[in-house]
């Protein structure tokens, strides 16, 4: 089977290092980037299936880059992580189209958790949408 | 909803010599309205006063019960801060910052240790260091994240009218899964649908959080809780009971210190923030247990009369 690919988006380089060799670890294709221009460069060259993005990036903020993320890939998976941990902040990350919120520090299996139902939800939805162009 | 709202209105106003230039249907929108009166007296020099009009409408589940209105003169002292004042939000501004430059590095240092964790075969020692080493990178963020709370709750700002009973059902709903995982019942009662204070809602849910989570910690599979929120000679309650452990008289005193816990991961701040929050809003909160039988928490609120402008002189 082929490798999913999951884009790492966060401006702290070690959060980001940590990011992608834990995901690594656990059997994706990753890329990193620390800025949503980098991003939106890397994905239109690798076409991520899944994209973990933090929520405080510089310049353009997070929400902004999965919005231009899901113009790219409208199936694209985006889960944000978040050093705020209000309600509110939240609400509107899953308003805006984010898959999940995920208040950092969180424990990296529950990462993998989210990632595995992200991407389970794409196939289904991918087969949906191919059933209905036959 | 519509008479409702006038009606309100004209309970307000009516029997003064006021004159209101603004179209009474701003009050149907919910939020902060300003509104200037117009002082009728005849052969005088007009007088003009600025209210600021909270409305609000209360709604259960999907249906509209009415429509609260609350006044507060312009004129309010509240607004001028002192310069110590000023000083603390700079201070509490630069905590909050630190506090998420502060979370950043703790995240890494604990993704890395878990990649380390899994590189190491089963049964290995080290396995064991780095689990107390993510078990203390816990607890220093908790530290952090409650120290943050704790800022927060000296800055008077972003109050409004808050009603409880939505309060209340918003935050047991957090609650809900974690209760049904343990066989806990819950059991809310918020019958006084007119129960308001005058609060930050984001604290007072903290303070519920923090009640509900120790209720939820104490009681065992098969136990219950009730949250309730009740109006008892012009007070309003708010009530956590639990049929968990109890609270020894031996610890009774030190519950609310902080640092105080009796729990592995505790950080022993549930209480004391919630204290801070509540007596900063002008209310009590105490408790009273039997060992092995439960505990209840109150939260106990002076009531306000929603809509009075007699009110205003307490603010
Ligand atoms: N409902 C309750 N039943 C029994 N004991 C309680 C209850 N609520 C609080 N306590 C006792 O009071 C102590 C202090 O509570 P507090 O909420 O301040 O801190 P904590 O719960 O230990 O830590 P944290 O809130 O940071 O997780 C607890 O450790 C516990 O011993
Ligand atoms: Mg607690």
């Amino acid at each position: 089977m082929k490798k999913s690919k999951i884009l790492v988006v966060d401006d702290q380089t070690w959060v980001r290092r940590m990011l992608l060799e834990a995901l690594e670890f656990h059997g994706y294709e990753v890329f990193g980037a620390s800025s949503g221009c980098e991003a939106l460069q890397l994905a239109s060259k690798v076409k991520p299936d899944l994209a973990v993005i933090d929520m405080a990036l510089p310049e353009m903020d997070g929400l902004t880059l999965l919005a231009k993320l899901k113009e790219i890939d409208l199936n694209l998976r985006g889960i944000m992580i978040s050093g705020n941990g209000e309600n509110k902040s939240a609400k509107k990350a899953l308003d805006k189209g984010a898959f999940a919120y995920l208040v950092k520090p969180f424990d990296i299996s529950r990462l993998e958790d989210l990632i595995k139902t992200a991407l389970t939800s794409r196939d289904l939805h991918r087969e949906e949408n191919i059933n209905e162009l036959r | 909803m519509n008479s409702g709202s006038s009606k309100v209105f004209e309970d307000l106003f009516t029997n003064r010599s006021y004159k209101i230039s603004e179209d009474p249907a701003v009050f149907i929108k919910e939020g902060v309205h300003t509104v200037v009166l117009e002082n009728n007296v005849q052969n005088e020099e007009k007088e003009y006063k600025t209210f600021n009009v909270n409305t609000m409408v209360v709604k259960d589940k999907e249906k509209a019960l009415g429509v609260v209105v609350y006044c507060e003169s312009e004129e309010e002292p509240e607004s001028s801060k002192g310069s110590s004042e000023i000083l603390f939000d700079t201070f509490s501004e630069v905590a909050a910052c630190v506090v998420h430059e502060i979370k950043n590095p703790l995240f890494a240092i604990r993704g890395f240790l878990q990649i380390l964790d899994n590189s190491l075969p089963e049964g290995d020692k080290r396995k064991e260091y780095i689990k107390i080493m993510i078990s203390e990178v816990d607890r220093l963020e908790s530290l952090v994240k409650e120290f943050l709370m704790m800022v927060k709750t000296q800055q008077n700002d972003n109050k409004g009218l808050v009603w409880v009973g939505g309060i209340v059902n918003e935050v047991v709903e957090l609650f809900k899964n974690s209760f049904e995982n343990k066989k806990i019942r819950l059991n809310v009662q918020t019958k006084d649908e007119a129960a308001f204070i005058w609060a930050n809602k984001s604290q007072l849910e903290q303070v519920l959080v923090n009640l509900l989570q120790n209720a939820f910690e104490a009681t065992d599979e098969g136990g219950s809780v009730e949250v309730a929120v009740l109006k008892d000679n012009g007070k309003i309650l708010i009530e956590v009971r639990d049929s968990g452990r109890g609270i020894s008289p031996e610890i009774e005193d030190k519950i609310f210190t902080p640092f105080y816990t009796t729990k592995k991961d505790g950080t022993g701040l549930g209480l004391f923030i919630s204290k801070k929050i509540v007596e900063n809003l002008g209310g009590k909160i105490y408790f009273d247990s039997e060992e092995g039988k439960g505990t209840r928490f109150v939260i106990e609120f002076p009531v306000r009369r929603p809509g009075a402008v007699d009110d205003r002189s307490k603010l």
